[in-house]
């Protein structure tokens, strides 16, 4: 191997813009972030969820089908279980393997806006995790809508409530992602705690909420705010202790201020490395 | 100011510890040497030059424009910073075409000049292969590499020839004369001082934050000519010969290092280099060895930090 002198001189570049800067890195994200367990676990989700909408709208005498069928896969919290394994898979590493490998410095030095980077680091994870969330069950209505099983009113309600319930969702978990991403420079570091911190909330609300009696402490455990979102959403009739609303705007809520945290932590990102 | 780079009293701190202490210097164009030890603050000048961090004091101005700013600099200014910073798990070629699409190139373009630049820093036949492989002088060159892609004005190297084999060394000098000849302005940083000697004589020191000196390494060196040069001789018999030049008037010191070693600190180097061989030829001295640290950076620095402090 030998180094050739230069063969041009300094000048001005052309570039595009910010857009696809950042879709660039939107895109490196899409294709680094989820490993074959995440992928296995979206096969998993799409085939057990997507399975439970089918049979449940085979299931239903057609003079009883409605929006609450589909409720189903919200009826336990394994469903919001595998969205966070997609969640702490695809997110813990997002910001956390920049701020370790120190790439960040080769992002920060560049033409491009912090507000680019994240938007872009935030919409590959966000896009996993809404994959997790809204795809399966979409897909299975699809499904049986496709085969006549329901009728295109029903489906176009029961995918627009997927897409709310998911929407909120997405929204949570990757705002707890890319905070506890941002806040270490290692990702399994970052795992632990997104997966920690969300089963120890979880844990801890339903425990003390069923020992004291006061059912507002439920608001803290996410699942729990998902399967009332759900249930809202799906005009499902549940003993769920929450308000459905409350619910959804409190996983909306905390995920957007989780988001602002990943802003004010990476603007001071300067003092890593250091 | 009409410096490629200017600062004025730039301080930085990162809590209680101060990066920059009130950093003032002028690096003008071509290749400069920014000299110190580890700690100095050589890495955080080179963030706030790379827009990466905020001044919390005093003006920076990189190309004409604010460092901390939404200016174009950044466009022409290439960083290979110190740390790995890299994704490892990529080829070369897929390293340097990432980062030149961040910069702002359509696809192709960005596979057009990766290649070129991975073929000036000699790493062609190893585009294909994982960074993760590269032995640490390859990836020092694919920093270069992206540090380059994309023809900048400025070019920032920290540390660049760190962990580099001599081979590589040698090569990676020549190409960082070859850029700063062909038009490229380069700002390099080492603490390894004769790294810096060889490739320019334009420097600026560092210490603690602040510049302690910047200009002509020789004009440098005239400043600190006042001071006594010290001088270390190798000699079998380092009691006879500290008597012969104890008799001479610009000597000030002598110290013992070593069985066979002794320092000399002279006033006058020239007149000592000129009496020595006199000193063998009619007083029968024997001097195996003489190598006087004064003649590199490493003496310079010491002397301007001891002023200092």
């Amino acid at each position: 191997m030998s180094i050739n002198p230069p063969r041009y001189a300094a000048g001005p570049m052309d570039s595009v813009g910010r857009p696809q800067r950042a879709l660039a890195i939107y895109l490196q994200e899409l294709r680094v972030r989820a490993g074959a367990g995440t992928w296995f676990v979206l096969a998993l989700m799409f085939g057990i969820i997507s399975l439970i909408v089918v049979l449940v709208s085979f299931e239903t005498p057609p003079s009883q089908l409605a929006l609450s069928i589909y409720f189903a896969p919200f009826g336990s919290p394994a469903f919001p279980l595998l969205i966070l394994i997609v969640t702490t898979s695809v997110g813990s590493g997002a910001l956390a393997e920049d701020l370790g490998n120190r790439s960040i410095t080769l992002y920060l030095s560049r033409p491009i806006h912090l507000s680019d980077y994240l938007a872009a680091k935030g919409a590959a994870v966000g896009s996993y995790v809404a994959l997790a969330s809204i795809g399966p069950g979409v897909v299975g209505v699809i499904v049986v809508a496709a085969l006549g099983v329901i009728p295109g009113g029903l489906a176009v309600s029961a995918i627009g409530a997927f897409f709310a319930v998911g929407f909120v969702t997405t929204v949570f978990f990757t705002g707890l992602a890319l905070a506890l991403s941002a806040l270490t420079n290692k990702a399994l570091y970052a795992g632990v705690g997104i997966f920690g911190s969300t089963l120890a909330a979880e844990t801890a609300a339903r425990v003390i909420g069923a020992i004291t009696g006061n059912h507002d402490i439920v608001y803290v455990a996410p699942f729990y705010d998902v399967q009332a979102a759900a249930s809202g959403a799906f005009q499902a009739n549940t003993n769920l202790l929450t308000n459905p609303l409350g619910s959804a705007l409190l996983l909306a809520g905390a995920g957007l201020l989780l988001l602002v945290v990943v802003w004010v932590r990476m603007t001071r990102v300067e003092v890593v490395g250091e | 100011m009409t410096g490629v780079v200017d600062a004025q009293g730039v301080t930085k701190r990162y809590g209680e510890v101060l990066g920059l202490n009130g950093f003032s210097a002028s690096f003008g164009a071509g290749i400069t040497g920014l000299i110190g030890p580890n700690g100095a603050g050589k890495s955080t000048l080179f963030r706030l030059l790379a827009g990466q961090l905020r001044p919390d004091a005093g003006s920076l101005t990189v190309l004409g424009e604010p460092s901390w700013s939404e200016g174009t600099f950044r466009r022409r200014v290439g960083y290979c910073p110190e740390q790995p910073s890299m994704y490892d798990w990529m080829t070369g070629e897929e390293f340097v075409t990432y980062l030149l699409r961040v910069d702002g190139y359509p696809k192709s373009e960005a596979k057009r000049r990766a290649a070129e630049a991975i073929e000036i820093v000699g790493l062609t036949e190893a585009k294909a292969r994982r960074v993760r492989v590269y032995s640490k002088g390859m990836r020092q060159r694919i920093k270069i590499a992206q540090g380059i892609a994309h023809k900048p004005q400025l070019l920032l190297l920290d540390e660049p020839l760190n962990g580099v084999d001599p081979v590589g060394r040698a090569r990676l000098i020549a190409l960082f004369a070859e850029l700063g000849s062909s038009g490229h302005h380069l700002i390099v940083s080492s603490h390894v001082l004769y790294e810096v000697e060889r490739l320019t004589d334009q420097i600026v020191m560092i210490s603690n934050g602040r510049a302690l000196a910047q200009g002509d390494l020789h004009r440098i060196r005239d400043l600190i000519d006042a001071r006594p040069h010290t001088i270390e001789l190798t000699t079998p018999d380092p009691r006879g010969l500290a008597k012969l030049l104890s008799g001479w008037e610009h000597v000030v010191g002598i110290e013992f290092v070593g069985p066979d070693r002794l320092t000399v600190r002279s006033r006058l180097p020239d007149a000592f280099y000129r009496g020595l061989p006199e000193l063998v030829v009619s007083q029968g001295a024997e001097i195996t060895a003489v190598h006087s640290s004064d003649d590199n950076l490493d003496a310079v620095f010491r002397y301007l930090s001891e002023g200092i402090g």
